[in-house]
């Protein structure tokens, strides 16, 4: 690993927290760096990206984000919107169910050895994060419109909120469901074992890497959705406008499909089809995908 | 060394480490790091945490066509710093009076 790749990782990992704390981390650990006699030695200081990470985030994830809203007068006038950062944690053990149900947001997840959710610029009002008595913990907003600035023209307001998930290695769930309106969300260096998933993505990017799930639900309006991993029993995708892409690991002569495609197109490893209304169907064996797409692109690999 | 060293400790030895002469953070580090043993990951959050509240000031120095983050302390820095000094002392007489003197008693 390089300084320039230590630095950028440890950039994605501290995601969740304000532009300036981020930068003030980046700045000081570049410093350190370049003062140390080579990057090896730096590294062998520092540790792992992870710890040093977590070190940060653990004291500057409640710092609070601050708005400049340009008044209406068009007077050049900064008001200060804060919401402090919220921490929730979990017992890893208790959890049974994750349901997660946002409009808009830019979700990272992270591995770590607790179960964390931690907000920043998140309405409290408006938020809702806890376990039920059925080990289900539901992170949602309750409005839908909740955060609407998302895609305010005023770029001097524009505030991005933000949850940062931190999910033990090889969580192990009942359901996994995810709905994400827009924004991203990215799940990528966690490993999640699931009886069944349902991932429902609208307008925004939801990237799902080693995800190993039994019965699967996946929507996709006019999104990016993108899984990683391995998938058993029915699958169901339904792509409408957007982009659905699976890179799974198994043997495809125990995979079949059927594919209804409009006017998109459908891939089952060499298997490639764009058509006009067509039917696609190779049988059905144990471990199937039942494809819809309208005019959306269907990838599916297995290897 | 066996004894752990609480936060406010680390925060004095930052501050006293700073208040010398303003210097940066590797060099504070590696200034640290001569009389306690403490991750790096550990301390970025201690100097963030003590600019953040005021107590150290940044500026940046040009070196060697780059910018170098140098640290110093601030006036309210050197009174924080002056507490835990005397803190320190209390702390020290009253712990040798246990552990030293009183180890001296008990051989009588």
């Amino acid at each position: 690993m390089t300084k320039k790749e230590f630095l950028l990782e440890l950039n994605i990992k501290i995601a969740s927290l304000p532009e300036e704390e981020r930068k003030e981390a980046i700045q000081y650990y570049s410093d350190f760096f370049d003062d140390c006699e080579s990057d090896e030695k730096a590294m062998e200081e520092l540790g792992s990206v992870e710890e040093v990470a977590s070190k940060i985030i653990e004291n500057f994830a409640n710092a609070i984000a601050t708005v400049n809203k340009k008044s209406s007068d068009d007077d050049e006038q900064t008001s200060t919107q804060t919401y402090d950062g919220l921490l929730f944690s979990f017992s890893k053990n208790k959890i049974k169910n994750l349901d997660f149900d946002f409009g808009a947001i830019e979700v990272i997840a992270i591995p770590g050895t607790k179960f964390l959710v931690e907000t920043r610029g998140i309405n409290p009002e408006n938020f809702e994060c806890r376990m039920n008595d059925s080990g289900t913990v539901i992170i949602r907003n309750k409005s839908r419109l909740a955060n609407f600035k998302f895609w305010t023209h005023e770029h001097t307001g524009r505030f991005i909120p933000r949850i940062l998930l931190t999910i033990p290695d090889k969580l192990t769930l009942e359901t996994f469901r995810i709905n994400l309106g827009a924004g991203r969300f990215e799940c990528k260096d966690v490993n999640i074992i699931t009886k069944e998933s349902y991932l429902n993505v609208g307008a925004g990017n939801l990237v799902v890497k080693t995800l190993n799930s039994g019965l699967s639900n996946l929507r996709c309006m006019t999104g990016n959705l993108e899984i990683e991993g391995k998938m058993n029993g029915h699958i169901n995708i339904d792509c409408y406008m957007g982009k659905t892409a699976l890179q799974l690991s198994g043997n495809p002569d125990l995979y079949s499909y059927d594919a209804k495609v409009g006017l998109g197109s459908f891939e089952f490893n060499d298997f490639k089809k764009s058509g006009v209304s067509s039917d696609y169907a190779n049988g059905k064996k144990e471990n199937h995908f039942s494809v819809i797409t309208g005019m959306g692109e269907v990838s599916i690999k297995i290897k | 060394m066996v004894f752990t060293v609480g936060s406010a400790l680390l925060d004095a030895i930052v501050l006293a480490v700073v208040s010398k002469e303003g210097t940066y953070g590797y060099k504070i580090t590696q200034d640290v790091r001569t009389v306690m043993e403490v991750s790096e990951s550990t301390l970025y959050p201690v100097l963030r945490r003590l600019q953040k509240d005021g107590y150290l000031e940044t500026y940046d120095v040009e070196c060697n066509g780059r910018n170098r983050r140098y640290y110093k302390i601030t006036s309210n820095g050197m009174i924080l710093l002056d507490t835990y000094r005397r803190e320190w002392i209390a702390y020290q007489k009253s712990i040798d009076q246990i552990l030293t003197v009183g180890d001296i008693i008990n051989n009588d």
